[in-house]
């Protein structure tokens, strides 16, 4: 390259770090950027993985002598109920998230996420949740139900504190985070790609964190849901969970553990999708079997979501049902071995390197293949009824969690390390670490399933001599502070590393995928140009691909009108449809996620007034934030670089926000569906049925609010139609407007005047949960309906930018849907089962 | 919009051997506890009951259904997309095959205790 330029490649990297740029100082508050927001998640989660790690500690130290007095047992039900909220909650799915921020744009040659601002907010949420649990803990008022807060134990006779409020209140807060999480991804993986980057083509990480991200997207509503109940229940006596008023304890069971197990694979996915990025590299050969991966991926994903009742095994299921749940619990093990033997085979057929992370990794393949086995055993009914709630069952889900996450996470924190400091890891230390941990982990944990055997249960603070348990306790305590030295290793290593380690060369493992092709560490906007990718290895495969990023002659090269760009593509063929505009730094997630941490926090002390002041203007802020979305003119189609010209991402049909507004509708409909499983469960199954009256309202009303949310939706359409069309969708949006106004109303009046007090039966809460429900999407209907008014008022819509409408026609269509189900099936259903419980 | 255009549908179809095994668990496991609940079928009256013989049939029609889809991944090939490349429409098709055999066994795994155990015992 000649010295003119070279200069001029310089003057654009310097337009594309300006605006790519985050302020300084506190403006870092406003950040958005997926690297800055992606490392927070990872240094937050790794703060506390070590408040989670000293917990254990505390734990071992108890259990290590039989009749220990170290702990009382009230400090000890705090201890294991917040190291195992901690490690799971605040530890593991936000690592997940921060690795899942950091790497996926660069993985996809992207520049950002689809979403930035959402990511930003995600943070705030699980900053201020996690923040939540641990002050709390601080002021001796930590939950101590155990991680998973079995009702009736967590309901507020015997649990009468903010103990459990804390849980549930912190924990949904947290899950807020993932939500976001969950909806950012997919539609990242799916819109946000480089050019040429089909389905085929994109690295397996991907395809692991499209899944995962699509499990969570399912996952987590029926938890977010049993949360509410049990709060509702807690707070204001809706006796959802309370056996004497209709309710079910088992109820709380099934909604938890319906996110309980997938939440396993959700965190053992993301971990395989390093691994089968690392392997690859170390084998110097592609993957072998990559569409079957990609099968097992999501046989894994569906299958993983008809396990959760091998945890109930004992609490009294017909035995039908225990062996449905056991075949699915044994068949998932087909999809994990199909991703193993892939990558024994890739190892089998390639010429693997000895590294660090490869040490590492092996300690994977052995620790976590230990802990399938023990629960393909734990599948099995007659053995889950013995080895159930003891340490057997400790010790297999310690194999599962270490083995299947901590332990590639490891490699991946060696294999990643270049890349994201400049910093090469010390082979030295990292080998020290790697054998304290492994020794330490074996030396707690694999005879711990002998000490459950013996029939030591789970959860007690302290027991016996002579009940053949001493030893194997001192062992496991003495095992647990080798492992604490080993990850302390591993720490201490890491820091070096970062402060004073040697500097890396570029691509120090001669890795094929795109993210190696960065500085190390990345420039804020990734890629000086997005690359048109022809395989699935482009570093591998296409030679000159790192020259043509840096000198521009990829997709977007050149900043306009101070615009962050990254490309859009079509879904399934990765080829460019749309340039995306990326929103620049904003304060606005960290005010969001601050007001709702007030609406939570008003809940936690029982102060309504500020929870219902911080949900409205929450709300006016969040509609803040989607005012200063958009464009406010149209544009023509732009160069977006290699000689194609493709339009903004608001005048296509495909944009991310569509996508986005379709998942997060996926979310609303699992919440949904969990809601009806909730009510129908309870009249199917809980005594106390059926309850002294049904809703007792005119027929008329309901004919009313599911006549008013079908015109709105239908006004809605017309409005997307009418647009299109070139006619003003002043009416129609009016005529949504007020339809859903009415069917706010009709239902308002129906939940005041035709249904019990919801205190005094299950029937009478669940129905005024479901009925209050529809109220909100209805009067929700109606504020976007005003909110798309004023914005094509002030010049925000046009035929060519339609999607406001359009995603807001998807929300009031799900409205109407949801509100006549339920509409049916509360009134419909007393005249048909009325009599039967 | 119509979901072909902007690739939902084709993301389905790879998925829809796992999405008819999801049918057919949720069916089976509300199917026969509803079905429990509400007829009154002794412990000891075998596998000849209206129970076991709707979970069957249950099966048998997740089974046709299976065998319809394989029959049409046999038969015809992915839609192209539009600018597709013939690698990405072979890769979709692997796929797509492979979910299904993976869920038809899911399914055969699934169907065996419905014929060697009673339903409502326990």
């Amino acid at each position: 390259m000649s010295s003119e330029n070279a200069d001029l490649n310089q003057t654009r990297l310097e337009a594309l770090s300006a605006a790519f740029a985050t302020p300084p100082g506190w403006g870092r508050l406003a950040a958005v950027n997926h690297s800055i927001i992606g490392l927070r998640f990872i240094a937050t989660s790794l703060v506390f993985f070590v408040i989670g790690g000293l917990l254990s500690m505390l734990i071992r130290a108890q259990l290590a002598i039989p009749g220990n007095r170290f702990l009382d047992h009230d400090s000890y039900n705090q201890i294991f109920t917040m190291h195992g909220t901690v490690m799971m909650f605040l530890f593991a799915i936000p690592l997940i998230e921060g690795l899942a921020l950091y790497f996926i744009p660069k993985y996809l040659g992207a520049r950002d996420l689809s979403f930035p601002r959402l990511s930003a907010f995600g943070y705030w949420c699980y900053l201020f949740g996690g923040a939540t649990l641990l002050l709390a803990m601080f002021a001796g008022v930590a939950p101590d139900s155990g991680w998973f807060m079995y009702t009736p134990l967590s309901s507020g006779e015997y649990s009468p504190g903010i103990n459990a409020d804390v849980w549930l209140i912190g924990v949904t807060f947290v899950e807020v985070s993932a939500i976001a999480f969950g909806i950012e991804l997919v539609a990242t993986v799916l819109k946000v790609r480089t050019g040429g980057m089909s389905l085929n083509r994109m690295p397996l990480f991907g395809w692991y964190i499209l899944i995962t991200a699509l499990m969570m997207v399912v996952g987590f509503p029926p938890l977010i849901l049993g949360s509410i109940l049990l709060e509702l229940e807690r707070a204001f006596g809706w006796p959802f969970f309370d056996v004497a008023l209709g309710g079910d304890p088992l109820l709380w069971q099934h909604l938890f553990w319906l996110f309980g197990h997938p939440e396993v694979y959700i965190i053992f996915l993301p971990a395989a999708g390093a691994v089968s990025m690392m392997i690859p590299t170390f084998a110097r050969r592609p993957i072998v079997g990559y569409p079957w991966i990609v099968a097992a991926i999501i046989g894994t994903g569906f299958i993983s979501f008809g396990l959760w009742v091998h945890h109930m095994f004992t609490v009294g299921i017909p035995q039908l049902a225990l062996v449905f749940f056991s075949a699915a619990s044994m068949f998932v093990a087909v999809p994990t071995a199909i991703q193993f033997f892939a990558w024994l085979a890739t190892l089998w057929k390639g010429r693997p390197v000895r590294s660090l992370p490869m040490l590492y990794l092996f300690g994977f393949l052995f620790t976590f293949v230990c802990g399938g086995l023990t629960g393909v055993m734990l599948a099995l009914v007659p053995f889950n009824w013995q080895a159930h709630d003891t340490h057997f069952v400790v010790a297999h889900l310690h194999f599962v969690l270490i083995g299947g996450f901590v332990f590639p996470l490891l490699a991946a924190a060696y294999y990643w390390l270049p890349l994201m400091s400049g910093r090469a890891p010390s082979e030295t230390m990292g080998k020290w670490g790697f054998w304290l941990i492994f020794i330490g982990f074996n030396l707690t944990f694999l005879h711990m399933h002998l000490t459950g055997l013996l029939g030591m249960p789970r959860r007690v603070y302290t027991y016996s001599t002579g009940l053949g348990w001493d030893g194997l306790n001192l062992v496991s305590s003495i095992g647990g502070f080798v492992l604490t030295i080993g990850f302390a290793m591993f720490f201490l290593d890491l820091v070096v590393r970062l402060w004073a380690g040697r500097n890396s060369e570029g691509n120090p493992w001669q890795a094929g995928t795109l993210e190696w092709s960065l500085a190390h560490p990345p420039a804020a906007y990734n890629f000086a140009s997005q690359p048109e990718v022809q395989s699935r290895e482009p570093l591998w495969e296409q030679q000159d691909i790192e020259r043509q990023i840096r000198d521009g002659e990829g997709y977007l090269p050149q900043v306009r009108h101070g615009w962050q760009e990254t490309l859009g593509v079509h879904a399934v063929t990765g080829k460019p449809d749309q340039i995306i505009l990326l929103p620049g730094p904003s304060y606005l997630p960290l005010i969001a996620a601050a007001l709702l941490g007030v609406f939570f926090l008003g809940f936690l002390f029982k102060l309504y007034w500020i929870s219902a002041v911080g949900a409205v203007v929450a709300l006016l802020v969040g509609l803040r934030w989607a005012w200063i979305t958009g464009l406010d003119r149209d544009w023509p189609k732009l160069d977006a670089g290699r000689g194609i010209e493709l339009p903004l991402h608001a005048q296509v049909r495909d944009a991310p926000g569509w996508w986005g507004m379709a998942v997060g509708l996926l979310v609303n409909g699992t919440f949904y569906i969990t809601l009806l499983f909730g009510y129908l469960y309870l009249w199917a199954v809980a005594p106390g049925w059926p309850p002294p009256t049904f809703i007792d309202s005119p027929i008329l009303l309901a004919f009313l609010s599911a006549l008013a949310i079908a015109v709105s939706a239908f006004a809605l359409d017309r409005s997307v139609r009418g647009n299109a069309d070139g006619r003003p969708p002043t009416l129609t949006l009016i005529v949504a407007l007020v339809s859903a106004l009415v069917a706010t109303i009709a239902l308002s009046v129906e939940l005041a005047t035709g249904i019990a007090p919801p205190s005094s039966h299950a029937y009478a809460a669940t129905t005024t949960f479901l009925l209050g429900y529809c109220a909100l999407h209805t009067g929700l209907t109606a504020v976007m309906s005003g909110h798309a008014l004023l914005r094509w008022r002030h010049g925000y819509i046009s035929p060519l930018r339609s999607l406001d409408l359009r995603v807001i026609r998807l929300w009031a269509g799900y409205t109407a849907v949801v509100t006549v189900i339920a509409l049916a099936l509360v009134h419909g259903l007393p005249k048909l089962l009325g009599g039967v419980a | 919009m119509k979901a072909r255009g902007v690739g939902a549908a084709a993301l389905i179809r790879m998925s829809a051997g796992a999405i008819v095994w999801v049918s057919a668990f949720v069916v089976l496991y509300s199917g026969y506890s509803l079905g429990c609940q509400n007829l009154d079928i002794a412990a000891d009256a075998g596998l000849a009951n209206p129970v076991t013989l709707a979970l069957v049939v249950v099966v048998l029609v997740h089974g046709a259904v299976m065998i319809w889809l394989f029959s049409r991944w046999y038969r015809r090939p992915v839609m192209a997309q539009p600018g597709e490349p013939d690698a990405s429409q072979i890769f979709r098709h692997r796929v797509e095959g492979l979910v299904l055999l993976m869920s038809s066994a899911a399914l055969v795994f699934l169907a065996f205790p419905v014929l060697m155990i009673p339903p409502c015992v326990g």
